[in-house]
This record gives C-alpha cells, sequence and structure tokens, in this order.
C-alpha cells in the first residue's frame, strides 16, 4: 500500500460539481435497507442519484425500494446476476453515461452524510494526483464502529486477497491517510466514468465474489489510480459472511471463490512476460497447497481448490477473450501494479505473521515497560506464547541439529533402510502379490509404503530428498501431537509445550531419529494420539460423534501398526491399564474395540501377517537387558542417552507428586503405563517374553508418552497452583523447574551436536567389497551375538535369533544393498527363516564344513558381521568351513560364501533336482558345486534356458508360482522345504511368473478405498 | 483431598522405589533369560586336508576309515599345479576302510577328503616312484589355517631334499609368506616366497634347498595373509627315502608326545622355536619298560626364531614326551626315526592323548610288515580295545584284541593281529584314560630293501565314539 499526501486543495467554488450515480445493488435486505436509504438520504454531496438493482429480491426489498426512490428508479432482475450484472443493467440507462461517477452499494452498507462529498473529494481534489479511477472509504463494523472491516486491500503475487487488517482490529486511526491501493471493497466503491469506460464492467462470472479485486486490477492496468480515503466512512453489515440473507444454493466455499478469482484474474491482468514466470511458480506452490491439505485431511478444501482449478480451465476461452480486452487499455506495466502487491511469501509461512505480530506487540510492551529486566520480558514471552517460543526454539535446535544431513545425496547409516530410487518402487512394492525382499513369499507390503511412496513423490521422486523429509519432519511432528492431546487434556497450553518438549527430546526419540528408524519415530509420533483418544474412550465424557471418534482412534492404530507392527503390545498395555484404572470401562472397551476393528480393517493385508508366524511381525530384537538404560528411556548409544537423560523420569516422578485433583486420575494411569512399559521393556530385552510381545521398543515409547504425559499433568497442578503457604510442594516445583530446565537444555544441546548414526558416508569402508564387488543379484547374512543390538549399517536390525547357550546368535537377511525401506512394518518369518535357522544351528554347533553349501539355496553369497561382534568360536566355525572364504576387511568381518547361487538360478544339475525335493539338509549340504545359470528378471518373473535340471527361486514358496515352457504350463515344488523350485524340461526356454496378482491388485484397490473413505469421515471441518 | 494431598508425594516415592528395587531385581536376581542349547547337528558334514607332494610314477592312495555305525559319503579331489581333476565320491561303508588312488605326479601333490552324514578318518600312504624310492604316511589334517610351522626340513647335503608342500583347496587365492628357521641364521625371507599367491584349488611345493643349502635343520613358517591352506613337509632322501610329517596350525604347543617304534634306534628330534623369546624345553622318553629323561635335551632352550636338531638315543617302542615352557611359550616339533635301512620316517606328534583313535596304515603293498604302537604318557595304565576297519567288505578279520599300556609306556601291539589285514585300518578305544597311537610299518622297498613309514593316529571326535 503506498500512502500519498494528504493535503488537500479546494477548489474554486465555481468548478463544476460532479455528478454521482449510486447503483444500490440489493437482494433480500429488507432488514438493513431502510438504513442504507437512510444514508443515502442523508449524503450531503449535493449531485447524488440513485438507481437500485433489485435481484430478485424475496423479502419485500423490492417495495421498500419502490416507495423509497419511486418505480422509475429501480430496476428488477429476475435471475441472480450478483453484482456486475445490476452494474451491467444501470450501464445500459443513459443516465450512468452522463454521470461523473457511479457509486456502487451494497444494500447491507450504510454511508456517513458526508461520504459521497469525501469519495469524490479525494477522486479530483486531491492535487498532484491525477487519473483516479476507484476510491473506496474506510469501512467499518455495523455493529461496531470501532473495528475496522476495510481499508483497502492488496494481493499477492498469485493474485489472493490481502487484507492489512487483524481480525477485529480496532481503529486507533492507524490508517486515517488516503492510500493507494490494488483494491477496495465493492460495498463502497466510486468509480469514475472513465475508469469504467476504458476498464469494463466487473466480471459478471464472478457471481459476486472478489470481482472488486479483478476489476480494481484491471483499472490499474488502464493507467487508473485505486484510492482508499479515511475521510469517508461506510459500515458494512456482511450479511452474506454473517449468515443473515438468505443464500441460493451456495454450495461452494470461500475458498473455492478466492482461488477461482486469484487465477482468473491472474490470466487477464498480468502482461505475458510476468505470466511466464509467475504460472510455474503459482503451478508449484499449489500443488504444493493441494497436498498439505490432502495430508492435514482438509479434503473438502482440496477439492475446492481443484474446482477452481477446473471452473478457469472450463471458462478459458472466456478468460483469453477479456484479457484480450484488458490488455489492450494496458497503460502501465506489470512492475508498477506489482508495487501495490504483497509479497508472495506472506501466505506461506502464516504463522511467521503471527509470530512478527506477537513481536511487534512485546517490543510495544517493551517500550512502555522499560523497567521491566531481560528475564522477565522473557518469561512474559514464553507465558504468553509458549508455543511460539517452543518452536522458535525448536527451528534453532533442529537447524543444528540437522546440519549434518543436509549434505548432497543419501543419507546411510544407523538402521535406515534403502529407499528405492523412486516412488513407484514403493506403489510397486505395496501392490506386488509377491514380497520381493528378505526371502520373499507371500507377506503384503504394509500399507505405509503408500504413504512413504507419496513423500517420495512429493519429494518428486529423489529419494535422499524423501529420506530427509521423512527424518526431519518426524521429531518435530512428534512433539506436536503430544502437544495437542496434552493441550486437550491439561488445558494448560505451557504445561503441554513442556510435556511435549519433554517426549521430543527424550531418549527413545533421539535414539530412534539417530538411528534413522522412520518406522519407529512414525509410531512415536501417533502414539499420542493414540493414548489420547484411548483417554476420551475410556474418560467421563463420551466422545461427541462415537463413530467418528472410532474412525479416528482406527486410523491412529493403523498408521502406528503399519509403520511399527510392535506399537500394539504397547497400546495393548494402555488399554489394560485403562480397564484397571478407569471408570469407563464398559463404554471404552466397547469403542477401543471398534477402534481395532476398524484399524484392523485399515490394514488387512497385513493382519494375516500379524497374527501367524508366532507373532513375529510384531517382534523386535532390538534391545539390551540394562535396566538403567532402559529407565532412561534410550535403547542404546546414542544423543541423548547419556545420564542427563534421566531428567525426565527424575521430573515424572516429582511431577506425579504435584498432580492436582483434576489430573490425578489420568497421573495415575500414566504412572502404571510408565511403569508397566519399562518392566516390559527390560523383559523384552532379556528375551522373558514371547515373541508375539518382545519389543522393547515399543514399551519404552509407552514409557517415554506416559512420562511426559505427567510431566505435563504436574506442571498444571504448578502452574494453577497461586500463592499458597510455602510447603513442599513449591519445593517440589522448584525442583522440577530446575530439573527440566536442565535436562532440556542439555538435551537440546546434545541434539543440537547432529552426532548421529545417520549421516552421509556412514557405510563401514569394507562395505563396498560386498556391495560393489559382485555383479548380479545376491543376498547377505548378517550375523551377531544375540546382544540386542541392530547389526552395522546397512544391515538394519536382526530378524531372528538362534538359541544356542553362549554362542546364540542374531541374524538377519538381507539384498545387496542391505535393508530396505520397502520392509517397513513387515516381518520376516517363515520356511526360508526356519530354514536359516536350521543352517545355523549346522555351523555353531560345529556339525557342518559346509555351511556356504548349506546357504546355497537362500542366495546368500556373503556373511558380514562387525568385528567383534561374533563369539570366537563362531568366527572359527566360519572360518573352518570350506565353501566360506574370509575377505580382508576393515570393520567388518566378511566371509564370501564360493558356493552361493543367485537367488534366481536354473541349475543343470538332476542331483541338485533330487536334493531339492527333499527337507533334509544332508541332501544339500552334499551337493557339488553347482554350475548355476542366473535367471533373466521379466515383467513379473524371470525367464531362462533350459538346461534340464532345476529351476530355483530363493524365495518361500507359495501356490501361485507357475512355469510355462513348450507350451505347456507347470506348478512349482517346494524347494528344500521352503524355496520354489521347478523341473526344468531337457532343453528349451522357459518363463516363471506369479498367477494369482490379481488377487493382491484387487486387495491394494480395496485398501485404497478404505483408506479414502477412513479419512473421509475424519476429514477436518472446511475453511470458512 | 488434604489425605491424597499429602499422599501424593509418599505415592510418588513410594513407585521411584518399587521401580528402582524392581529393577534392581531384575538386573541382579534375574537376569537375561538364558538360551536353550544348540540342538546336534542333523547333517554332519568335514573335509580332511592331505597334502602328501608327490613326483613322477609316484603311487598315493588315501586311506579313509569309517569306525561308524552308518555309511558315509566322500568326495575326493586331487590337486597340484594344474587344474584339479574332476570330485570322485564315494561311500565308506560302516566299520570299514576306502583306499583311494589319487593322482600325484607333482611335486606339490595334495587332495581332500569330504565326508557326509558322518566321520570318517583320512591319511595317506606315498610311494616314490621314479628315481626316487621310499614310503611315507601321514594322517591328512582336519583343518587348514593361516600359520603352519612345518619343522621338518634338512638340507644339509645334496642328497637331501627337503619341501613343504602347501595346498589350497578353496575357491580364492591364497597369498602366503614362507620363512625359513635354521639353527644358526637369522630367519629366511625371500622376496620369491613372500606375498606368494597360491591360487585356488592349487597347490605347491617350496624346495628348501633353493634357500637354505647346507643346514642340518631348516624348519619352516608359513604365514597366510589371505586365504587358508594346509601344509606338510615331504623329505627326499637318496639313501632314506621319503618322508612326510603335517605341519603344525596355530602357535607352537607347550607339549608334544611323539610315539615312535620298529626303528633301528636312532631318532632325530626337530624342534623349532618360531617366538622372539627363547623357550626352554625338555623332554621324557616313554619306553617299553621304563621312563626316563632325555639326557639330550636336559636344560635345553631353544632360541628364538630358530630350529634345532636333536638326536635322541631310542631303543624299541618309545614315545618323546616334549614340553616347552615357560607357560605362554611353546615349540613345534617333528620326530624324524630311521628305519632298518636307513629309510626315514617322520611324525609331527600330537599335543594331547585321546581315548579313541583310528589308525590308517603305513603299509604301501607287498611285502607287508605293519606294526602299531601305542604310548600312554599318563599316570594309569589304559585298556585299549583294537579292531580291524578292513579295506575289504566281507572279508575274514580278527576278534576285537584287549591290550593293557601301562602308565608311562610305550608298547607294541601284538603282530599276528595287524597281519591279518595289513592295510587295514585300526579302530582303538580305551576303556577309560588316554593314549597316543603310532603305525610305523615296513612295506615294499626298493630294489628290495624295506622301506619305513610312519603315521600318527588321528584323534575320534568325542561325538564320534564308537560305544
Amino acid at each position: 500500500m503506498v500512502s500519498t499526501t494528504s493535503d488537500r486543495t479546494s477548489r474554486a467554488a465555481d468548478v463544476r460539481i460532479p455528478s454521482v450515480l449510486v447503483v444500490l445493488v440489493t437482494r433480500d435486505g429488507a432488514r438493513w435497507l431502510r438504513d442504507c436509504l437512510q444514508s443515502l438520504s442523508a449524503q450531503t454531496h449535493p449531485r447524488l442519484g440513485v438507481i437500485a438493482v433489485d435481484n430478485g429480491s424475496t423479502d419485500g426489498s423490492r417495495d421498500i425500494l419502490e416507495r423509497a426512490l419511486g418505480g422509475s428508479r429501480v430496476i428488477s432482475l429476475a435471475d441472480e446476476t450478483g453484482l456486475a450484472g445490476a452494474v451491467r443493467a444501470v450501464t445500459e440507462l443513459p443516465a450512468a453515461h452522463e454521470a461523473d461517477y457511479l457509486l456502487i452499494l451494497h444494500d447491507d452498507t450504510t454511508l456517513a452524510p458526508d461520504a459521497v462529498a469525501r469519495l469524490v473529494d479525494a477522486a479530483e481534489g486531491i492535487e498532484g494526483v491525477e487519473r483516479v479511477g476507484v476510491v473506496g472509504p474506510k469501512v467499518v463494523d455495523w455493529g461496531h464502529p470501532r473495528i475496522l472491516r476495510d481499508v483497502g486491500r492488496s494481493t499477492d503475487r498469485f493474485g489472493h486477497p490481502y487484507t492489512p487488517l487483524q481480525d477485529g482490529e480496532m481503529d486507533h486511526g492507524q490508517y486515517d491517510r488516503v492510500l493507494e491501493v490494488l483494491f477496495v471493497s465493492s460495498c463502497a466503491m466510486l468509480v469514475s466514468r472513465a475508469a469504467w469506460q476504458r476498464t469494463g464492467l466487473p466480471d459478471e462470472r464472478f457471481e459476486s465474489h472478489h470481482e472488486d479485486l479483478d476489476f480494481c486490477w484491471r483499472a490499474r492496468v488502464a493507467g487508473f489510480r485505486v484510492l482508499m480515503t479515511p475521510l469517508a466512512q461506510a459500515s458494512h453489515r456482511d450479511a452474506s459472511a454473517r449468515g443473515e440473507r438468505r443464500e441460493r444454493e451456495r454450495h461452494r466455499s470461500s475458498r473455492y471463490f478466492a482461488e477461482r478469482a486469484a487465477l482468473a484474474s491472474m490470466l487477464k491482468n498480468y502482461g505475458v512476460l510476468s505470466l511466464l514466470w509467475l504460472l510455474p511458480l503459482y503451478a508449484v506452490l499449489g500443488v504444493g497447497r493441494f497436498a498439505l491439505l490432502t495430508v492435514s485431511r482438509r479434503f473438502e478444501d482440496a477439492f475446492e481448490l481443484l474446482a477452481a482449478w477446473g471452473w478457469n480451465l472450463a471458462h478459458f476461452p472466456g478468460t483469453i477473450r477479456r484479457r484480450i480486452r484488458a490488455q489492450s487499455v494496458r497503460a502501465v506495466p506489470d512492475r508498477k501494479v506489482r508495487r501495490f502487491m504483497e509479497s508472495a511469501a506472506l501466505r506461506l509461512p502464516r504463522w511467521f505473521e503471527v509470530a512478527g505480530r506477537i513481536l511487534a506487540e512485546q517490543r510495544g510492551l517493551d517500550a512502555e515497560e522499560e523497567a521491566y529486566p531481560l528475564r522477565a520480558r522473557a518469561t512474559s514471552l514464553a507465558r504468553t506464547h509458549p508455543a511460539l517460543v517452543a518452536w522458535a526454539l525448536a527451528v534453532v535446535v533442529a537447524a543444528l541439529a540437522y546440519r549434518r544431513l543436509n549434505a548432497p545425496g543419501v543419507i546411510e547409516g544407523g538402521v535406515l533402510g534403502a529407499f528405492p530410487p523412486k516412488p513407484s518402487g514403493f506403489f510397486g512394492e505395496l501392490v506386488s502379490a509377491v514380497r520381493t525382499t528378505g526371502l520373499g513369499g507371500s507377506q503384503a507390503g504394509s500399507p505405509a509404503l503408500a504413504a512413504l511412496g507419496a513423500v517420495s513423490a512429493a519429494s518428486l521422486g529423489n529419494a535422499a530428498l524423501a529420506q530427509k523429509v521423512c527424518l526431519g519432519l518426524l521429531p518435530p511432528a512428534a512433539g506436536l501431537l503430544m502437544y495437542r492431546s496434552l493441550v486437550r487434556q491439561t488445558g494448560l497450553r505451557i504445561a503441554a509445550v513442556v510435556g511435549a518438549a519433554c517426549y521430543a527430546l527424550s531418549g527413545i526419540v533421539l535414539w530412534a531419529f539417530s538411528q534413522g528408524r522412520i518406522d519407529l519415530l512414525v509410531a512415536l509420533a501417533v502414539l499420542p494420539s493414540a493414548l489420547d483418544r484411548l483417554d476420551v474412550a475410556f474418560g467421563p465424557n463420551p466422545p461427541w460423534k462415537p463413530w467418528r471418534f472410532a474412525v479416528g482412534a482406527g486410523v491412529a492404530v493403523a498408521i502406528a501398526v503399519a509403520f511399527f507392527p510392535g506399537m500394539l503390545p504397547a497400546l495393548g498395555v494402555m488399554v489394560v491399564v485403562h480397564l484397571v484404572a478407569s471408570r469407563g470401562r464398559g463404554r471404552g472397551l466397547a469403542l477401543t474395540a471398534l477402534s481395532s476393528v476398524i484399524g484392523a480393517i485399515l490394514v488387512f493385508p497385513i493382519v494375516p501377517d500379524l497374527v501367524s508366524g508366532g507373532g513375529r511381525s510384531l517382534t523386535s530384537h532390538v534391545g539390551q537387558a540394562d535396566f538403567g538404560l532402559l529407565a532412561r528411556l534410550s535403547m542404546g548409544s546414542a544423543p541423548g542417552s547419556w545420564a542427563v537423560a534421566w531428567f525426565l523420569p527424575a521430573s515424572a516422578v516429582i511431577s506425579f507428586g504435584l498432580v492436582g485433583r483434576d489430573q490425578w486420575g489420568r497421573g495415575y494411569r500414566a504412572v502404571l503405563a510408565a511403569v508397566a512399559g519399562l518392566f516390559l521393556a527390560w523383559a523384552s530385552a532379556a528375551g522373558h517374553l514371547p515373541d508375539a510381545l518382545t519389543n522393547a521398543p515399543g514399551y519404552v515409547a509407552l514409557a517415554a508418552a506416559s512420562e511426559a504425559a505427567i510431566v505435563a499433568y504436574g506442571l498444571a497442578a504448578v502452574v494453577s497452583m497461586g500463592r499458597q503457604a510455602f510447603g513442599y510442594r513449591q519445593i517440589a516445583a522448584a525442583a522440577l523447574t530446575g530439573l527440566l530446565a536442565g535436562g532440556l537444555g542439555l538435551q537440546a544441546l546434545e541434539a543440537a551436536q547432529g552426532d548421529w548414526e545417520i549421516g552421509p558416508n556412514r557405510l563401514a569402508p569394507a562395505w563396498p567389497i560386498v556391495a560393489s564387488g559382485t555383479p548380479g543379484e545376491f543376498r547377505v547374512l548378517w550375523l551377531g551375538r544375540a546382544s540386542g543390538l541392530p547389526f552395522p549399517a546397512p544391515g538394519g536390525d536382526p530378524q531372528g535369533i538362534l538359541e544356542a547357550g553362549s554362542d546364540s546368535l542374531r541374524y538377519s537377511i538381507t539384498d545387496r544393498e542391505g535393508a530396505t525401506a520397502l520392509d517397513i512394518g513387515r516381518g520376516s518369518y517363515g520356511g526360508g527363516y526356519a530354514y536359516t535357522e536350521r543352517v545355523l544351528t549346522e555351523l555353531v554347533s560345529g556339525a557342518t564344513r559346509n555351511a556356504g553349501t548349506l546357504l546355497a539355496p537362500l542366495g546368500v553369497r556373503f556373511i558380514v558381521a562387525a568385528t567383534g561382534d561374533l563369539q570366537d568360536s563362531t568366527v572359527a566355525e566360519l572360518d573352518a568351513q570350506l565353501d566360506l572364504n574370509l575377505v580382508p576387511a576393515g570393520g567388518l568381518v566378511i566371509f564370501r560364501n564360493a558356493a552361493a547361487l543367485p537367488p534366481a538360478a536354473s541349475i543343470p544339475s538332476q542331483d541338485y533336482l533330487s536334493a531339492a525335493r527333499r527337507t533334509d539338509l544332508l541332501s544339500a549340504a552334499s551337493l557339488p558345486p553347482a554350475q548355476a545359470a542366473p535367471l533373466r528378471e521379466v515383467p513379473g518373473g524371470w525367464a531362462g534356458t533350459s538346461e534340464g535340471g532345476v529351476a530355483l527361486l530363493a524365495y518361500q514358496h507359495t501356490s501361485g508360482w507357475r512355469m510355462s515352457a513348450g507350451g505347456g504350463e507347470s506348478p512349482s515344488f517346494q524347494a528344500f522345504g521352503w524355496a520354489t523350485g521347478f523341473p526344468l524340461p531337457a532343453s528349451g526356454d522357459f518363463q516363471i511368473t506369479y498367477s494369482l496378482q490379481w488377487i493382491r491388485t484387487v486387495e491394494a484397490i480395496v485398501l485404497g478405498l478404505l483408506w479414502l473413505a477412513a479419512l473421509w469421515i475424519t476429514r477436518k471441518p472446511v475453511s470458512a | 483431598m488434604k489425605r491424597r494431598g499429602r499422599a501424593q508425594p509418599l505415592a510418588a516415592i513410594v513407585v521411584a522405589a518399587a521401580v528402582a528395587a524392581g529393577g534392581v531385581y531384575l538386573q541382579r536376581v534375574v537376569g537375561p533369560a538364558p538360551a536353550a542349547a544348540a540342538p546336534p547337528g542333523t547333517a554332519p558334514s568335514g573335509a580332511w586336508f592331505c597334502p602328501f607332494g608327490g613326483g613322477s610314477e609316484w603311487e598315493v592312495v588315501l586311506h579313509v576309515a569309517n569306525p561308524g555305525a552308518d555309511p558315509v559319503l566322500v568326495r575326493v579331489r586331487s590337486f597340484g599345479e594344474r587344474k584339479p581333476a574332476p570330485a570322485e565320491s564315494y561311500s565308506v561303508e560302516p566299520q570299514s576302510e576306502l583306499v583311494v588312488p589319487v593322482a600325484a605326479e607333482d611335486r606339490g601333490g595334495a587332495g581332500v577328503v569330504e565326508y557326509f552324514g558322518g566321520w570318517v578318518a583320512a591319511g595317506w600312504v606315498a610311494h616314490a616312484g621314479g628315481d626316487e624310492g621310499g614310503v611315507a604316511a601321514e594322517p591328512c589334517l582336519p583343518k587348514a589355517g593361516r600359520r603352519w610351522l612345518v619343522p621338518d626340513g634338512t638340507t644339509e647335503t645334496k642328497l637331501h631334499d627337503s619341501y613343504v608342500v602347501v595346498m589350497n583347496p578353496f575357491a580364492v587365492d591364497a597369498v602366503l609368506t614362507v620363512t625359513l628357521f635354521t639353527e644358526q641364521r637369522r630367519p629366511i625371507r625371500t622376496e620369491a616366497w613372500s606375498n606368494f599367491v597360491l591360487p585356488a584349488e592349487r597347490s605347491v611345493a617350496f624346495h628348501l634347498n633353493q634357500k637354505a643349502l647346507g643346514e642340518r635343520t631348516v624348519s619352516a613358517e608359513v604365514a597366510v595373509s589371505v586365504g587358508r591352506v594346509a601344509a606338510a613337509s615331504l623329505g627326499v632322501s637318496v639313501q632314506g627315502g621319503i618322508r612326510s610329517a603335517v605341519g603344525h596350525l596355530g602357535s607352537p604347543p607347550g607339549l608334544v608326545i611323539l610315539p615312535g617304534g620298529g626303528d633301528q634306534g636312532r631318532t632325530d628330534l626337530v624342534v623349532v622355536n618360531p617366538g622372539a623369546e627363547k623357550a626352554e624345553i625338555g623332554a621324557l622318553l616313554h619306553g617299553r619298560d621304563a621312563q626316563q629323561a632325555v639326557g639330550s635335551l636336559e636344560g635345553s632352550t631353544q632360541g628364538p626364531e630358530s630350529a634345532t636338531t636333536y638326536p635322541v638315543a631310542t631303543e624299541g617302542p618309545s614315545t618323546i614326551e616334549l614340553r616347552a615352557g615357560p607357560a605362554g611359550f611353546g615349540v613345534a616339533a617333528v620326530r624324524r626315526t630311521f628305519g632298518v635301512r636307513s629309510d626315514e620316517g617322520a611324525s609331527a606328534g600330537s599335543v594331547e592323548p585321546a581315548p579313541a583313535w583310528v589308525v590308517l596304515p603305513a603299509v604301501a603293498g607287498d611285502p607287508y610288515n605293519p606294526r602299531l604302537f601305542l604310548a600312554n604318557p599318563g599316570a594309569d595304565p589304559v585298556d585299549v580295545t583294537l579292531s580291524l576297519l578292513p579295506s575289504e567288505v566281507g572279508a575274514a578279520e580278527p576278534a576285537p584284541i584287549v591290550v593293557t599300556v601301562p602308565a608311562g609306556r610305550t608298547i607294541s601291539v601284538p603282530e599276528e593281529f595287524l597281519d591279518a589285514q595289513p592295510t587295514a585300518a585300526v579302530l582303538a578305544v580305551a576303556a577309560g584314560g588316554t593314549f597316543v597311537p603310532v603305525a610305523a610299518s615296513y612295506s615294499l622297498g626298493r630294489e628290495g630293501f624295506a622301506s619305513y613309514a610312519v603315521a600318527l593316529g588321528v584323534p575320534i571326535p568325542q561325538a564320534w565314539v564308537p560305544v
């Protein structure tokens, strides 16, 4: 907005007084029309005429108009033509062409008695300000004249309207100067004859929505000025926005109309050169906005966005015609128009604007309270806007903590699974009927792959960027969702902020981030929401909409389970706690059951895996039976796992002693959950629980969330403590404050150092021996002691434990790239893993000297362990194998399997075929070295040329595999008791494909529809 | 309310104390769940590495004996300096022996016996041909490794040629360095034998005379930096025929038991100390009737990185029990024994006695004179049951016999027991206690002169000891 001079010079009295024709646009405004007419009748401007255009009112407005103005001054339109239609109708009258100015006026607007005169004065009477085309008044609220409604407006570069006013901003005279603006509201808009005749009339396609923006913009392009004069004042009731006016089938949101007008105005009013750079930017930002709306479940808003774009597409020819008309009268370049626009960035980080306002307010306060010390002012700011302060600090910590992850290229290290290079990798695995990772089989991909695929697609298919997006957003998301839960529970933002910070900086979150555990980080982010919903379900007040609530809870559970199935036992613990310690048991149990069923439906393809295989999909073998480590909510060595991490359990203990009456129940349940989580985590790590319940990270996550909640409950009591007699509460509160300040500060410092396990180039120097030393596909068997630790990168987490006394092993089988993100949410079990354990048993027992041959059907070419991670006896046994050869390597112990077979191979040996049909290991071990040929990968399977023998797929057997050769088709057999084999004909080409893909395709479609339905049911309300 | 207000801090303290106490209890008393022991393997397999050497017109046979109750599948491969021959598979019937001739045209000839479904013992008997004569026998090696000590070697005269046969039966090349130790000279490391690349599935013979001619004692250390190998010595003497002794894998031991017998009374004890410090050594001689210290080694020390040949006078069956000290120090040794016609035999001995052995024959053909000696270095007499594992299935075989080996003695098994099946392996199982057997036989002979060969028994792993 540009301020112009306010020096006004009265012209000589003999100057002709300009004539003004008021175009009063009415529709069903009988309630306020009289006020409007009265204000017109009171105008001091001597040459004023009024023509009313009634847009088919049915409430008697027309009668009022005719009584007030006479029938000849009222134009009745049968249809709703909007403001543009009304103006067009008036301009068809000779009077309009004779009037110097048209004053467009809404029926819910009243004018101050001198308003018209002041408007005319501004249009003609300001020295040095020529070619004024449009003038608007200062608009105040109808009922509260101290509240400003309009002082002229602007847009961003993309035509989105922007007002400098805040909601409910009071009129202190802060805008009391004539402002040159981009546009003024059409509620009261003075338009010069030259302007409307040269520019054209308002665009009637906009149906009374934002036509003022487009019209004024065009006037600007045509070289006319647009002014707002505060000397003229109007009161606007804004009856439509208040819902006081009968609406006629309005079924679009304000977002739709704003977006529609913005794009259309851009297309019409910008020059070609401006459009060349603005339209691509608009497209990118538009896609981003659409994605954000979709992700935040504002589906209707997203749809409105699409609809607005669709409208512009449908009306493109009309837009072009109007563009030609507008550009034909262009008198000024775009850069002069853009002076009256705001920065494009202003709409993106909206909260920055809020922050700026708050800081400005604070500066104002500072000016008033200069005597206040800095500390007091900081405390005041933190108390007044805790979330803002926390976010600001979080941004600083995150900027430091993530700095080493910002290098180009993919992130490696920890247990971070490799992302497929393209988003289609995720989607392909999701809809694939056979598992392409690990030892294959028919295990379905987790629905989590769809989310990861979407992130990858949103990252423009850049795997490195997708990794960083996931990792960068998840810890703040965990804090944010914890904050939202705690705000609902405590009603105190500062307590919720501290609780959320405790959670986000807890040992488990930092450990999960350090190791790149995207799956656990998602579960940690969702966990507070899931626990909050349990709190509601079992709480004293039933949810408002039980079905919507249940679907929402089901979605939360489904997300957690899809990424990290091991969160299920932890949530089960919380349900048990509620059953023991809550009052609404019946309702809570019913809602929980319903939510569980919905959650199960939303992940139905992986439900069979969750309930079969002895619960191994729920199992995590990570975790050390170190009570001290677990008690400080950490799972191992990582930033934030040091002694300072005790701050959270210690704070929780103190807070529990402070919890107020209103939060006593919640605090009690949180303590039960925290204690249960801690002990179960230890029992998991110590191997005392069955597979289905063994998941130490899940239990520690529950303990962390519960302890953070206890802290918030305790702080809520402290905040509301008020001035009481000095006692233990004050001492405890002081201790708690110090503990939290120190703990959070030091944890934040630790995080800010950014010494994570993940980062660029974090793989062992010896790993290229495995990854690049051998062409073709192969698998890697990772071994280590049963220590509860993950494997060195990129081995990932152990998939199983082989119990063998002191020689017990943890193991994992990966592809040549190591752990993959495609396995997120998916356990590893089945005949192939059982076979692997049998082979490992032979190895550690010292029975075999042909472990390589035994591992050959698994496609294992390398055995890898961290240096020192294997018992000497195990290394000796490996070294004693005839077919395993130690490869010199630093940092890793690598054995190369001389007998390895490709994961898909044809072996021209009848001996091999005979052995493959058996299940005993001796037959496999005594096989001579095989001359295998790898099969060619073709869409949906493999192909090769037969020389007899057997085609062996190192993928767990499922009945859907078929081999076609020589015009016939033959089924597979279960090779070595678990793999997939086909007896090969003596000669000829053959092809192996999976015949039951259609089942998974249907499943994927149904799954997609179910998620759409669930998200639709739980969508956020549409924006006003 | 007030009551609860007061109880709250107490409850917090109680919870904290209970968690702490529970944690301490779990950590210190309960502890991690014990892991179940691994079940026994169901697909036993193993391999024997036989670096027997060879030469023009040599005949080498591998003896594979199965003392168990089930047939065992074996796969035999032989190596040399050229591409290996295809593997041959056989089944060794229970309680019997298989004799497999193998190619041995190269000086560095070697073979591998893989076995599946049970346990077998394997050894070789080599009969020199062409311009060379004599018989050598040794058990094959159960493991390949990265450091071998091969004590036996002499290059004192041009009449003696000493070799170290190194085999690499694996699928990757091995890189190794051969260091020679003598009595007086500093360790000999040559460029040609440093970082020597032995290709996969090949074997080679290092001719010690090329690097250390004129030494009474030349011992070798084979250090492997990449891969694994197996090594043995091969001695070829114009006067004394041929002899073999397998190498010692790993660090030198503190105790070596070296039984022998059937010789003409002259024994050389070759001792090598590859360490950087001198080792104190001493030896006991367990004879047929008495036990005494070996005088020539009394109070001796073996200098660092050196090898020495100690002559020991023996009579009849005898066992040298060599000890090295102090604790942590060790030496490798070979007992080189001379037959009645100066044909030599050599044995690397055993580092410990065992309760059950398979003794493979050391005879190469008619005429036979198989001998078997049993040493008991322990403090109690041992009853040993001997039974034959014949190579001809269904052949008449004598009933098992039981012999008692007095404590600290070495005895000879009755010859008539062995004469019934001269080429049969012998299963020797002690009823209680341990012992060490050795076959020391005369057979064939060159131009009418009998050839002497010594082969230590093969201890049977505990899991495979016949009940």
